[in-house]
C-alpha cells in the first residue's frame, strides 16, 4: 500500500541561511551544475516594491517580480505558479532549491522563501498486522484496527465514527517515516527480560547481541536469573515464569512467562516493511537487549549496571559495550522514591549522551513509579485510543509525555480487546518454544496493555530524532518531544470521565482527561517531534 | 479436594490462606546460601571508587559486623553486596554501614523492579 502525502510541513520548516552564510554565486552554468534547478516558494512583505500594482495580468506581474528579484541576486528567475497576492513559485538554474531559497530569503523585502519540495510518496509498511490483525474468532485474532497507534490521528475534534482504524492518541509514525525510517547508527537499548532472538520478525539484522546483566540471588543461586549463571553475553530470554514453589521463595505471584523484553523490543525494532508480522516505530535503528529482569523482576543494582553499560560506560567485570546506545528504554518499575543509585546511573547515562525513557507504572493512577520518577528520565504515561488517560496508568508531575498504552473498550469476558498494542511474543508458557513455531504476536485476546508499551513508542521516536540529528543532547530530545506533543483532548472518553487530579499514594484514579500536570506535556506526535529537529 | 461452598466458609478459608501465605512468605528464607543464612542484598556507594571486590567485601564486613560476600558491580563507585544476617542483625549492620560515612557515600537496599505491564 502506498499513499501520497503532501509534505507542506517539511517545506515550511526548511531552514533558511542568514545573509552571512550565503552560498557562492553560480558564476557560469558550466561551473555550477548546469542541470540543477531550484524551485522556491517566495512570499514578499506587504511593503515590497516588487508588489507595486501595475496594469498587468497577475501572470505578467509575477513574471516581472521574478525577473526583478533575479536581477538582485544575480540569477535569472522564472515565475512559476502563483499562490496568493504576495507569494508564488520562482525557478532558477544553477542552485538547489535550498540554496536558492537561502539566497532569496536574504532579501529585505522577502517575508520568507522556502524550497518547493516535491510531493513524497510514503511507503506505508507492508507488514500485514500494520493494517489489520487476523480475523477475530471467539478466542483469537484482531485487533481489527491493526497497529492503530502508529498511524496518523484523525482530525482533532472529529467524531469517533469517523476515526476508522486510527484514533486521536495515534502517534503519526507514518509521517515521521516520511522524514526518516531510522539510521542504523542509532542504537536503542532495551533493559528488560532479554529477547527471543529467533523470532522471525527480528531477523532483519537490526538486533544487536546485547548483554545479560542479571546476577545471582545469593551466592551460587540463580533462581531469578533462570539461566543457571550470572552476568554473561547471552541476552536471550529463558522465560520468567514463576512456579508455586518459587512464588513463596521469591515473594511474588505464580505466573507464566511474559516474554516482556521481546514485546517491548519488538515495538522499537521489529523488522519492518518485510511483509511479515508487524511494523516497528524505529524501523531500521538498531535495538540492543540488556537483560536485567528475570523471575519476579530484577535487582536495582543490575538495572543500574545495565543503564551504565548500555550508555557505553564501563561496568567492572563486564566487557565494555562497543555499540553504545543513544536511547535506553526501561519498561519496568517499582513503588519507591528515586534512589541515589538511579540518580547516579541516569545522570551518567545522560552525560554520555543517552536519553533514558521509563514507564510511569500501572498502579491505576498512583504516583509515578521508580525509576520513571528520577530526574533525567523521560517518564511516559499511557493513553487510551481516545487520548484520555487509560485506567491503569500512573500519573504525576514527573511525567514528561504520554503515548498509547492499549485499552480494550470491551471489558466483557471473552470479547475482543479493541485497542491493544500489537507486538511480538512467544507461545511458550514457561520455557520458550524455539523458532517459528513458537513465535507469535499479541492480539485482541492475548492483549498487550500497559505503560510498558507506551515507553517504547517514545524511545523509538527519540531514536528517529537522533537519526536525523545525531548532535542532539538528551535534554534537547526531551524538550522537543514535549514541545511537539499534541494537546490532550477534553472529550471522547467514556461517559462520565472526569479531569485527572494529582495522584495520592494508595488511591486509585482510573480513566480521566489528562492535564499537563498529570500526564506530561501532551500526546506524543512522532512526526512533529522528528520534524522539529530535522533543521536544528 | 473439598472446597468450602458457603460465603462465610469461603471468607474464612480465604483469610486463612492469606495469613498462611503471609506467614510462609515471611518465614521462608528468600534464598538459602551455603551457610544457611538468608542474605540481604544491599548496594554501597564507595567514597573512594574501587573495583577490588575482595577489599570492598573485607571492609564492608569489618564495618557491618556480619559476614559479607560480593554480589555484583554497578560501577567502580556502586557495588552490590550480600549481608549474611537476618532481622535485627541486618538492621544493625545497615545502620553501621550508613554511619561509616568516611567509607560510604550511600547505602541502599538492593530492591527489585518488575515489568510495567
Amino acid at each position: 500500500m502506498r499513499r501520497v502525502l503532501i509534505c507542506a510541513a517539511v517545506v515550511a520548516a526548511t531552514w533558511v541561511a542568514p545573509p552571512g552564510m550565503r552560498a557562492p554565486l553560480a558564476q557560469t552554468p558550466a561551473a555550477a551544475a548546469p542541470y540543477t534547478v531550484g524551485r522556491v516558494i517566495v512570499k514578499f512583505k506587504p511593503s515590497s516594491t516588487l508588489l507595486r500594482k501595475q496594469a498587468l495580468s497577475v501572470t505578467s506581474q509575477q513574471t516581472q517580480q521574478a525577473a526583478a528579484l533575479g536581477q538582485r541576486i544575480g540569477i535569472a528567475l522564472e515565475a512559476g505558479r502563483g499562490l496568493s497576492d504576495r507569494s508564488h513559485v520562482v525557478i532558477g538554474q544553477g542552485l538547489s532549491s535550498k540554496q536558492l531559497a537561502a539566497r532569496i530569503a536574504a532579501e529585505s523585502d522577502v517575508e520568507y522563501a522556502v524550497a518547493d519540495e516535491r510531493k513524497h510518496i510514503v511507503a506505508v509498511p507492508n507488514d500485514p498486522l500494520y493494517a489489520s490483525g487476523p480475523a477475530v474468532t471467539a478466542t483469537n485474532g484482531g485487533p481489527v484496527v491493526g497497529q492503530w497507534y502508529l498511524k496518523p490521528p484523525p482530525p482533532a475534534g472529529s467524531a469517533s465514527a469517523a476515526w476508522g482504524s486510527t484514533a486521536p492518541s495515534a502517534i503519526n509514525a507514518e509521517q515521521a517515516w516520511d522524514i526518516t525510517t531510522g539510521s542504523a547508527t542509532v542504537v536503542v537499548a532495551v533493559l528488560d527480560t532479554g529477547v527471543r532472538f529467533d523470532h522471525p520478525d527480528l531477523q532483519g539484522g537490526n538486533v544487536l547481541p546485547g548483554y545479560d546483566m542479571a546476577s545471582e540471588d545469593s551466592p551460587g543461586v540463580f533462581t531469578s536469573a533462570n539461566d543457571g549463571n550470572g552476568r554473561d553475553a547471552d541476552a536471550s530470554d529463558p522465560g520468567d515464569f514463576v512456579t508455586a514453589g518459587e512464588a513463596g521463595t521469591l515473594g511474588c505471584a505464580q505466573t507464566n512467562s511474559s516474554w516482556h523484553g521481546t514485546q517491548t523490543l519488538g515495538l522499537i525494532g521489529a523488522a519492518t516493511n518485510n511483509g511479515v508480522g508487524m511494523a516497528s516505530i524505529g524501523r531500521t535503528v538498531k535495538v540492543m537487549p540488556v537483560r536485567v529482569l528475570g523471575k519476579c523482576g530484577g535487582y536495582d543494582s543490575d538495572i543500574q549496571a545495565g543503564i551504565l553499560w548500555a550508555a557505553g560506560i564501563h561496568v567492572p567485570g563486564v566487557p565494555d559495550n562497543t555499540t553504545p546506545a543513544r536511547v535506553i528504554n526501561m519498561s519496568l518499575g517499582g513503588d519507591a522514591a528515586c534512589t541515589q543509585g538511579y540518580i547516579d546511573a541516569i545522570g551518567q547515562a545522560n552525560a554520555a549522551g543517552a536519553v533514558v525513557v521509563a514507564s510511569a507504572g500501572n498502579s491505576s493512577g498512583h504516583p509515578v513509579s521508580s525509576p520513571a520518577n528520577c530526574t533525567g528520565a523521560i517518564a511516559v504515561a499511557a493513553l487510551r485510543h481516545a487520548g484520555d488517560k487509560v485506567g491503569f496508568s500512573d500519573i504525576g508531575p514527573q511525567i514528561a509525555i504520554a503515548a498509547p498504552g492499549g485499552n480494550c473498550v470491551n471489558t466483557n469476558a471473552g470479547t475482543a480487546c479493541l485497542y491493544p498494542i500489537v507486538t511480538l511474543t512467544n507461545k511458550g508458557t514457561t520455557t520458550p518454544i524455539a523458532g517459528p513455531p513458537g513465535a507469535g504476536y499479541t492480539d485482541s485476546f492475548d492483549a498487550s496493555l500497559g505503560t510498558s508499551f507506551s515507553a517504547p513508542l517514545v524511545a523509538g521516536t527519540a531514536a528517529l530524532m537522533f537519526s536525523v540529528n545525531p548532535s542532539l543532547t538528551p535534554a534537547q530530545v526531551k524538550a522537543r518531544l514535549q514541545s511537539s506533543a499534541r494537546p490532550f483532548p477534553t472529550t471522547g472518553g467514556t461517559a462520565g470521565t472526569q479531569t485527572c487530579v494529582a495522584p495520592v499514594a494508595g488511591v486509585d484514579q482510573g480513566e480521566c482527561y489528562c492535564t499537563t500536570s498529570t500526564c506530561g506535556a501532551g500526546m506524543l506526535d512522532a512526526h512533529a517531534a522528528v520534524l522539529s529537529v530535522s533543521g536544528v | 479436594m473439598v472446597f468450602p461452598t458457603t460465603t462465610s466458609a469461603v471468607a474464612s478459608a480465604a483469610a486463612a490462606c492469606v495469613l498462611a501465605s503471609a506467614l510462609a512468605a515471611c518465614a521462608a528464607p528468600r534464598q538459602t546460601a551455603a551457610d544457611g543464612a538468608a542474605p540481604l542484598r544491599v548496594m554501597v556507594k564507595l567514597k573512594h571508587p574501587s573495583d577490588d571486590a575482595n577489599a570492598i567485601v573485607a571492609e564492608a564486613g569489618r564495618v557491618a559486623g556480619v559476614p559479607v560476600t560480593y554480589a555484583a558491580a554497578t560501577s567502580t563507585a556502586w557495588h552490590a553486596l550480600f549481608l549474611h544476617c537476618v532481622g535485627a542483625r541486618c538492621d544493625d549492620a545497615i545502620a553501621r554501614l550508613r554511619a561509616a560515612d568516611t567509607a560510604y557515600q550511600a547505602v541502599e537496599i538492593d530492591g527489585r523492579k518488575t515489568p510495567a505491564s
